[in-house]
């Protein structure tokens, strides 16, 4: 029977291989699609958990995007009372509660903004990616400065060196330069707190307070009781991720949607092939009545054949999809702002059946028809016609 | 054709995906942990106010065009010439082509040199001839007796229709000002991307023209 179909599948080469590669082209965008919008969801829970941060205290306003520019090292337009801390550090759940003092300073006629950022030493205790590439990663003095390597490579400034703030009229000496984190600490200059507040003139202000908890299940209960501050957000990890993941979601469904229909398409142009065998093979299916054959072995043929043409697709389709994961993630690259690590395809047994599955469960459905037409192909009538 | 042979084709295209990946994988990993320690060079100057120098300098412009050239080539000779030894960044000239249409109007060469408080970036606009027409201070974090003292100098009066032959002289002139310091550096980058540009540059533009 395996013979039959073979012969069947290859006696139209070329039909056969368009539509394979209907199915191969509409498996490879519907691998990929959720494919990268699975890494993407990965790399966020990635930075994230990176950070060690599981609340984050920020000034009154829309808490997600207070949160998401403090992760990525940009200033907020309000500030925290020192209170704040004195509360959060207070609080029996909190293991480490960091202060932020995040300052832009921009020198327009010159194209630049500098952004420095005071913390102390329980906002390094918090960055365990950090790493001397040369120098310390700690304050010795108040007038000391940590340098982001490719702030540091802008600057052309080693450790022991100096660096001057025109604007602030303030000279630091570089303390260390970070090893690169791929975050963006690597374009920051990272001051005392104390030397921040007052430079920028926010005695007792604070951007933010990041905070790691004891145990990470306790969460909801810290929430609530550091949302009693006056003045005070408190934003939850999981809910910066949760919004992030939404947004994502949004996007994934429109453009999953748009590989499903292509996928549709994919198995009508399967279900026609089917079909266009089925008329042109009438008499032998009812040669085979006629000769025996139950409408179920015949069908059997039929669902065998669309089996075959679908996991042949699907095949080619995950081949292909490799093929352009490549030029996929540079596309990502250069639209997106948070590039992606490594393979965004992973071969896995799950992702293999997954495909397989689909490939075996589109082959029955589109199979139904065709199957029903040939089973039900009269032996008499067709061979009498034959005469 | 048969069976035997269609499932060895079958299988043969599950274990191709199969062993890329694998094989991928390793060596993604093995990137991962062993990779050198290389010292970094420093990203390119960018020529900051392209707009606005553009339509100063180089009046008619239509365009410009960034043009990497390899120099890694050269360096014995640029060793020799620049009586020192190349930075990282020296390896790849980083010129900005200046044209009306097909016409080549200047060059345009972007350094930035290392000073005590902090990296100076400067710009050089280059003419047909490479003499200097234009010089610009695009960065600098100094403190303002500096930037003063830097003005006085009236650098860009002093490179004007310079070449890269006449620079010896000026560089070592700079000498009694608060500024001298970083009056040298500057003069020291701009012959530096100079020589850079004479021993890369002409080659690429005339291939151009």
């Amino acid at each position: 029977m395996f013979e039959l179909v073979c012969k069947s599948v290859l006696r139209r080469p070329f039909r056969t291989g368009l539509t394979i590669a209907g199915v191969a082209l509409a498996v490879a965008v519907l691998s990929l699609i959720d494919q990268a919008g699975a890494a993407y969801k990965a790399e966020l829970s990635a930075e994230l958990n990176k950070t060690g941060i599981h609340l984050m205290m920020v000034p009154l306003g829309c808490p997600y995007d207070a949160a998401a520019r403090v992760l990525k090292g940009n200033s907020l337009e309000s500030s925290l009372p020192h209170e704040a801390l004195e509360i959060a550090r207070g609080d029996p759940a909190v293991e480490i509660a960091a202060p932020l003092l995040i300052a832009s300073v921009p020198r327009p006629e010159q194209g630049r903004v500098d952004l420095f950022v005071g913390i102390d030493d329980s906002g390094i205790a918090l960055r365990r990616w950090w790493r001397a590439e040369s120098g310390r990663d700690r304050f010795n003095a108040a007038n000391e400065i940590i340098l982001g390597v490719d702030a540091a490579m802008v600057e052309m400034r080693s450790a022991g060196e100096t660096l001057y703030s025109p604007e602030t009229k303030e000279r630091f000496v570089v303390s260390g330069i970070l090893q690169r984190s791929g975050t963006s600490d690597d374009s920051r200059f990272f001051l005392p707190l104390e030397t921040a507040q007052r430079i920028f003139n926010s005695p007792d202000r604070l951007t933010a307070v990041a905070i790691r908890l004891r145990d990470p299940d306790g969460v909801r209960e810290a929430t609530e009781r550091l949302r009693d501050l006056r003045g005070v957000q408190v934003v939850t990890s999981t809910e910066m991720m949760g919004t992030f993941v939404r947004i994502l979601g949004t996007v994934r469904t429109f453009l999953r949607s748009i590989a499903l229909v292509a996928l549709c398409a994919s198995a009508l142009g399967l279900a026609n092939t089917l079909l266009m065998s089925v008329a042109e093979r009438r008499f032998e299916f009812s040669l085979f009545r006629a000769i025996g054959a139950s409408r179920l072995q015949v069908s059997f043929l039929i669902a065998l054949e669309s089996l075959m043409l679908a996991l042949a697709g699907a095949v080619a389709g995950l081949i292909l999809a490799f093929a352009l994961e490549p030029g996929l993630k540079a596309l990502l690259l250069r639209i997106s702002s948070f590039p992606l690590e490594g393979r965004i395809l992973g071969l896995d047994a799950t992702g293999i059946i997954r495909t397989l599955g689909l490939a075996t469960f589109l082959a029955v459905i589109v199979s139904l028809l065709p199957a029903w037409r040939a089973a039900s192909s009269p032996p008499a009538g067709m061979l009498k016609g034959a005469d | 054709m048969s069976r035997s042979v269609l499932i060895a084709i079958f299988g043969a295209a599950l274990c191709t995906v199969v062993g890329w990946r694998a094989v991928h994988s390793v060596s993604d990993v093995q990137v991962q942990n062993s990779r050198p320690f290389i010292p970094q060079a420093m990203p390119a100057c960018p020529w900051r106010d392209a707009e606005s120098d553009l339509s100063i300098w180089f009046p008619g412009a239509t365009e410009y065009r960034i043009e990497d050239t390899i120099l890694s080539g050269k360096w014995i000779e640029l060793q020799h010439r620049l009586g020192r030894a190349l930075f990282p960044e020296e390896n790849v000239l980083h010129a900005y082509i200046v044209r009306n249409h097909d016409a080549l109007l200047g060059t345009v060469l972007t350094r930035r040199v290392k000073s005590e408080n902090g990296a100076i970036e400067i710009a050089v606009g280059l003419n047909t001839e490479d003499r200097i027409d234009h010089f610009k201070i695009q960065r600098l974090r100094e403190p303002e007796e500096i930037v003063r003292g830097l003005e006085s100098l009236n650098l860009s009066a002093q490179l004007r229709n310079k070449s890269v032959q006449d620079l010896d002289g000026i560089v070592a002139g700079v000498t009694s000002s608060v500024a001298a310091s970083p009056a040298r550096e500057i003069m020291n980058g701009v012959r530096s991307v100079l020589i850079l540009h004479e021993a890369g540059g002409k080659n690429s533009r005339g291939a151009g023209r």
